[in-house]
């Protein structure tokens, strides 16, 4: 009956108050009740009627009659307090699963609000004390388990303003989906070249940049034993002192993580994903991301480097398997442009062209 | 106009730069507020005339460097070389030192070597090997780049790009100009033999009859809420406060430049773009051009 | 080639610069998150303290007089520890002590109870209850029960404190009360802010509140509620020979009346309040047979007939206008003033059908419950009714019986008397014209008397004042045979022209003897009359200077003015302010309700009052709503820029919409541009119009360029105006 009667309520709302990532509250979208003190100042107002009545005691009833009045009063301004209220999500910062999202969300109004209370169903609450014309931003916190695109629901704007006696709300849908990714967990990096061609170094090296000859890096000061052939004389004939010119160069071919999925353990599959997209991240390795799938094409992020890289990584992680991804739903929320479908050998450095030219500048 | 000189040196300018007048008062305006300028676009469409041009008219000292990928930051600089017959180093001022630079190219450089450039555009001063050496007074520096999204270029970050009050674009000419280009005969030569239109001094004093003019309570308001639009996009970073001090300062020195001793939010329009422009960091593909006219669009000025 | 994989790297290296950036900002932003975003709960801020101390101090202080010594002295250490607590120095008292302060407290008021009276008991552990919650306040949730229970307490107040003064004060208790309520959701912290949102929702609730004051339906009391014990005032059921002299003393008022039509002459008003029929030669008192009629009288209400009845059938027949044959009545509303005390006040014969009194069997009228506020009544009298025509065999031993032994001599001068005048009526029309005859003097100071009361005035002193010469009189009645009894009450009454009615103070205060004949039942015998005519003919102040009498303990009086008449004037317009208050304030009731109703809607029916309400309370909502804001849900907007706005608007009725972010500058370019041909004119004015708006809000002009600018642009709007909408449309 319960269900029944929220699952009617939840349609209603949706039907009054559709998502949008920007609304106004208006008298569509506040409802006012009086809240527990409501009910206790209305038991005293009756009491004192009664005790003014016994007493045959007219300024104790009209005492009563102004408490009485004062409520009615509350009642036009807490409305008044949340009408024109208005609301915009932000784009929260990356969350993982397991940790609480924290939404932003800009308030402002034209008029003067107080003591506006949001919090999304069994949440903490955030306390905005005031509201202007200048945004103030409130940081509405959600806990939540799952990957994928987790929708925190219908956020609730509370005021008791402006004596606590009636308790004015509105349940508004921010539309604000957010992608949580996968849990980290910590686990050794399980790389894979792309090519099985003989490679001697560790796999953990590959795709970093080790001293080489490709790439001119810089100069550094010259230390005794280093090949002549290094030292920047144009520098030295300035009278710069010795220096050594350094080179750079990637190492090997790019590497791969994988993802084979085992349908039982397939969560922890991600988990150990996510902990390895950071990891080569921090580390500031070129990878791939290949992630299989049973009934459908293949994702694979051609390999790359730095963040952008990894949120795209992190973000097919979030999705895999799950009914946003197939759909493609939110393209707001998706960085399609690092999203291929095809499997992509990464360029290769080759400048050889490049450091002689410089070469020649030097 | 407000003063003659300085109509007789956008005359000047606009026959150097035929069918631009906008982009040129741009530019003046952002000489006017004592800002840097980033010229962005391809290749051959008058950037270097321009500043060039710009140069030869106010009468300031002139260098052009062209960045290159191997260029370091001692070139830009200047380097201490050992003086043999006073057995001490020297310091010997590099391309940097003087009043107005023209910074070609500069996203072909690597970051290192733009970093020093914009470092000594930020404090008007340069560090060489411990001491510091001040730059000309004025000091301006105009930068060209090609679009990111050609080969071989470094684009610079957002955090620099911060440095330029303004970026603009020149775009190609109209037909009629473009035909009137043709017929005239410029070179090099040409450009150097420019008549000197203002003096360094005189261009300091207009530089302070811009700071006088006024902004209203209103105007102020309007430029507020620019900002705080901009703040308020979903898939931008808004405008910094140094943002909001240059918006403010280039719109003065438009209002001057059009003859008025007061702001109206027609200055501020004018020059927003511009301004804002290469600030607005997008997240999506929305380019900043086209965030700063949705901004300007969304902002009633009348408030 | 490689140059462009630099570049990725240099992008994605800077791309995590401005993570570290954002996660830097998001560690902030947690930060103070913590610090002042999640509710935290119920901590009672400052600003709430501060206005709880004011609170305590505002709603406690006009209680004083209600505290017994003991529950002052722990409110006194409450407020000294909340103080102490505010200011920071000492440390909030452990729980276990204030529950067991609050349970002694409550055990020695329920032992005390007895003594001081339920009521007050009650209120005494309100207050006490109120100040110990009052430092041991921990949550939010504390602060509203204080308040609440504040709010209690200032209707205990109002129970006897009903001036006029009074409520304006405690107005403003409810107001401070209340702003402790708006300190729990207030973020700003000025004091003066509070003060003005709590007095603003309450001026504004003001309305609304009369309207329901008006038109809430009012009952009779439900059920009897215990009384508070107050030091009683006035007339006291039992008159040692003395005691009135006292009450001249003070310049109290007793009660005001307002005469309905004709009112009596000053010498008629003998306002009746007690009857004393027992007499042990010192003390007048109530005989015992009425004591318990009045003690029982909320449950079983003595009754007598209503003088109206019995009036008809009566033939006018001796005594003053014989040519008009209907019976004079006077009829009068009665507000007395509390004296804690049940005695009422009226005119022989009286007779009330208010529901809060009864008529007693001698002739009075008696409150249900103690006067402890205001009380407000309506009575009728009768002057020619004659009272208890027959008098049953006990009446008549009560009203004869004297002490034995005492006063011999004045038993012999009645039996003198009684010789003398055989005829009742001469025998006591002699007894009235010996006060007259021998040298007595009329005083409020007299000499002291002796254990033989009366043969010491009548012989010895011959001094004395209305106590004196009614006792003298009634006991010479008695001794001589005739039934004769004492009633005490006031005589006379100040006038005041403004509205209309009497004041009667206690100096006015008056004893006199009432003496049953056959065929006439009791009738007055007021021998000071005989001694000193003016004091009854003329009122109190006739016969004496008011410094000598109701002034010399309290110097303060406004009584005072009476000798100067511009001041007197402003005195009794105060009153008159203060009569009105107690008639229309503390006396409405249901009958003036239906009075003002019909004198609104006529005839008084249920579906007019409630549209009477209805139309009233949709006033009040509208009012309210506006001045809460409700309908200005805009940016309030410059109305130099609204103005524009609006002819902007106008303009776009007519095709020529502005972009709204187009400046003025650009659109009147743009309007002008393109609307020159086709009318100039509007062209020319529109122009004048961007000019002087440009200037207005961006020029910073000069406070006199300023004007003229806004002269220019006001008439460049008129004008504009005109051309959209005169008879001569310019745009089509």
């Amino acid at each position: 009956m319960k269900r029944v009667f929220s699952a009617f309520l939840q349609r209603w709302l949706a039907r009054r108050m559709p998502p949008s990532a920007e609304f106004t509250l208006s008298h569509r979208s506040i409802f006012i009740l009086p809240s527990g003190f409501g009910f206790v100042w209305l038991g005293l107002v009756l009491l004192l009627y009664l005790f003014g009545t016994n007493y045959q005691n007219n300024l104790v009833i009209g005492l009563s009659i102004l408490l009485l009045s004062l409520f009615n009063t509350c009642i036009l301004y807490s409305y008044k307090n949340l009408a024109g209220l208005r609301l915009r999500a932000l784009t929260p910062p990356e969350v993982y699963a397991g940790e609480t999202i924290t939404f932003p969300i800009l308030l402002n109004s034209n008029h003067s609000s107080h003591h506006i209370n949001l919090n999304y169903p069994n949440n903490l609450g955030y306390l905005v004390k005031h509201v202007g014309t200048p945004d103030e931003q409130a940081l509405v916190s959600f806990a939540n388990q799952q990957r994928g695109i987790v929708s925190a629901g219908r956020l609730k704007i509370e005021s008791t303003y402006p004596l606590g006696l009636c308790r004015a709300w509105s349940h508004i849908d921010l539309d604000n989906a957010h992608i949580v990714y996968a849990q980290p967990f910590e686990s050794p990096l399980q790389l894979e070249a792309a090519t099985e061609s003989g490679q001697d170094e560790p796999l953990e090296q590959a795709g970093k940049y080790i001293a080489g000859i490709d790439e001119y890096k810089g100069l550094k000061p010259h230390v005794l034993g280093e090949s002549l052939k290094q030292v920047a004389w144009k520098q030295w004939a300035q009278g710069r002192g010795m220096l050594t010119k350094e080179f750079e160069q990637p190492q090997g071919d790019p590497v791969w993580l994988k993802l084979a999925p085992t349908p039982t353990h397939l969560e922890q599959q991600l988990s150990q994903l996510s902990w390895q997209v950071n990891r080569l991240s921090q580390l500031e390795q070129y990878f791939g991301l290949w992630l299989q799938q049973p009934n459908g094409e293949d994702i694979i992020l051609a390999p790359a480097l730095g963040n952008s890289h990894r949120i795209a990584c992190q973000r097919a992680l979030a999705l895999y398997g799950t009914h946003a991804q197939t759909q493609n739903k939110s393209d707001k929320i998706l960085v399609n442009h690092e999203l291929s479908h095809k499997p992509h050998i990464p360029p290769h450095r080759h400048s050889t062209h490049a450091a002689s030219h410089v070469e020649d500048r030097l | 106009m407000a003063h003659s000189g300085l109509s007789q040196l956008l005359q000047q300018l606009e026959q150097v730069l035929l069918g631009k007048p906008w982009q040129i008062r741009l530019a003046l305006a952002c000489i006017l507020a004592r800002g840097h300028l980033l010229i962005e676009d391809l290749p051959g469409m008058g950037k270097t005339s321009l500043s060039h041009a710009l140069a030869q008219s106010l009468g300031l000292s002139y260098q052009r460097i062209q960045f290159t990928s191997d260029m370091l930051p001692a070139d830009i600089l200047g380097v201490s070389i050992f003086d043999k017959h006073q057995a001490q180093f020297v310091f010997h001022p590099g391309p940097i030192f003087k009043q107005m630079v023209l910074a070609d190219e500069i996203n072909r450089a690597s970051p290192k070597t733009q970093s020093a450039l914009l470092e000594a555009m930020a404090e008007q001063q340069i560090s060489v090997d411990g001491i510091t050496h001040r730059l000309p007074n004025p000091f301006f520096v105009i930068a060209t780049q090609n679009p990111t999204e050609q080969s071989g270029t470094f684009p610079l970050p957002e955090s620099q790009l911060d440095r330029f009050m303004m970026r603009i674009s020149i775009g190609y000419p109209s037909h009629d100009a473009e035909l009137a280009m043709l017929k005239t005969v410029q070179t090099p030569q040409t450009l150097d033999n420019l008549p000197q239109c203002l003096t360094p001094l005189a261009l300091t004093q207009l530089q302070e009859q811009c700071d006088k003019v006024t902004a209203s309570d209103a105007l102020l308001n309007y430029i507020l809420a620019l900002i705080h639009d901009s703040r308020s996009q979903t898939d931008a970073i808004g405008l910094s406060p140094r943002a909001t001090k240059a918006l403010l300062q280039a719109a003065k020195a438009w209002a001057f430049l059009e003859g008025r001793h007061y702001l109206v939010p027609e200055d501020v329009q004018a020059v927003f773009c511009s301004v804002a422009e290469h600030r607005l960091r997008t997240s999506s593909q929305l380019q900043g051009e086209a965030l700063s006219e949705r901004i300007l669009a969304g902002v009633n000025p009348i408030m | 080639m490689s140059l462009k994989s630099i570049t990725t790297a240099m992008t994605t290296k800077s791309a995590d610069q401005q993570r570290l950036h954002s996660s830097k900002a998001s560690a902030a932003q947690l930060s103070a998150y913590h610090a002042n975003g999640p509710q935290t709960g119920d901590n009672i801020s400052r600003q709430t303290l501060f206005w709880l101390l004011l609170t305590n101090l505002a709603v406690l202080s006009p209680l004083f007089d209600k505290t017994t010594p003991w529950t002052l002295g722990i409110c006194a250490i409450c407020l000294l520890w909340r103080i102490g607590i505010y200011v920071g120095k000492v440390a909030k008292p452990p729980r276990y002590l204030v529950t067991s302060l609050a349970i002694g407290a409550a055990i020695t008021l329920a032992l005390v109870s007895g003594t001081i009276g339920l009521l007050n008991a009650l209120v005494n552990l309100l207050i006490l209850g109120y100040a110990l919650k009052y430092i041991e306040m921990r949550s939010v949730r504390d602060v509203r029960a204080v308040v609440i229970v504040g709010y209690f307490l200032i209707a205990l107040t109002f129970i006897d404190h009903q001036s006029m003064l009074n409520t304006v004060h405690l107005i403003g208790v409810t107001i401070i009360n209340t702003c402790v309520l708006v300190t729990l959701y207030q973020s700003q912290h000025r004091w003066q802010h509070t003060a003005w949102i709590g007095a603003k929702l309450l001026l504004q609730s003001m309305p609304l509140a009369l309207l329901l004051f008006l038109v809430l339906p009012r009952f009779a009391p439900l059920w009897l509620v215990p009384n508070m014990k107050e030091a009683q005032t006035g007339l006291s059921d039992s008159l040692a020979v003395g005691d009135i002299s006292k009450l001249t003393r003070s310049s109290a008022l007793a009660f005001r009346v307002s005469f309905t039509d004709a009112s009596p002459t000053q010498a008629e008003l003998y306002w009746r309040a007690l009857v004393l029929e027992d007499y042990d030669g010192l003390t007048w008192r109530q005989d015992a047979g009425i004591k318990q009629i009045q003690k029982d009288a909320f449950f079983f209400p003595p009754s007598r007939p209503d003088p109206a009845r019995q009036l008809p059938s009566l033939t006018p027949k001796t005594q003053n206008s014989t040519s008009n044959s209907q019976p004079r009545v006077y009829r009068y509303q009665v507000i007395a003033e509390p004296s804690h005390q049940p005695w009422l006040f009226g005119l022989d014969v009286a007779y009330s059908q208010d529901d809060k009194l009864v008529n007693l069997p001698d002739y009075r009228l008696y409150a249900l419950r103690n006067v402890d506020q205001r009380m407000g009544y309506n009575a009728s009298s009768w002057p020619q009714a004659k009272m208890d025509l027959t008098l049953s065999a006990k009446q008549r031993q009560i009203n004869l019986n004297l002490p034995a032994d005492s006063n011999p001599r004045t038993r012999q001068l009645a039996a003198e008397f009684k010789a003398k005048y055989p005829e009742p009526h001469k025998r006591l029309w002699a007894m009235m014209g010996y006060f007259n005859q021998q040298p007595f003097f009329y005083t409020l100071t007299p000499p002291p008397i002796g254990r033989q009361q009366v043969d010491d005035f009548l012989f010895e002193n011959k001094a004395g004042f209305c106590a004196h010469y009614a006792s003298a009189f009634i006991f010479m009645a008695r001794a001589s045979g005739i039934p004769a009894r004492m009633v005490t009450g006031y005589q006379g009454g100040e006038y005041n022209p403004q509205a209309n009615y009497l004041s009667v103070y206690q100096y006015m205060a008056h004893a006199w003897a009432e003496v049953w004949l056959e065929n006439e039942g009791w009738v007055r015998f007021d021998p000071t009359a005989m001694v000193a005519p003016n004091r009854i003919e003329q009122g109190f102040d006739a016969e004496f200077s008011p410094e000598q009498s109701y002034l010399q303990e309290s110097p303060f009086s406004s009584l005072r003015f009476k000798s100067m008449p511009w001041l007197n004037e402003l005195r009794q317009r105060f009153a008159s302010v203060d009569y009105y208050w107690s008639l229309w304030v503390l006396g409405f009731n249901q009958e003036r309700q239906n009075k003002v109703l019909s004198g609104i809607l006529g005839e008084v029916t249920k579906a007019k009052v409630a549209m009477f309400m209805s139309v009233c309370i949709g006033l009040i909502g509208i009012y309210i709503a506006y001045s809460v804001g409700l309908f200005r849900f805009k940016r309030e907007q410059d109305p130099i820029s609204a103005k524009y706005q609006r002819i902007c608007q106008r303009l776009s009725k007519f095709g020529i919409a502005r972009p709204a972010h187009l400046g003025p500058n650009a659109f009147a370019a743009q309007l002008i541009d393109t609307h020159q041909q086709q009318s100039p004119q509007f062209c020319r004015e529109f122009d004048t119009f961007t000019q002087s708006y440009v200037a207005l809000k961006y020029q910073n002009l000069a406070d006199k360029d300023y004007q003229e600018a806004l002269k220019r642009f006001n008439a460049a709007a008129k004008a504009l105006n005109w051309l959209l909408f005169g008879p001569s449309k310019q745009l089509k």
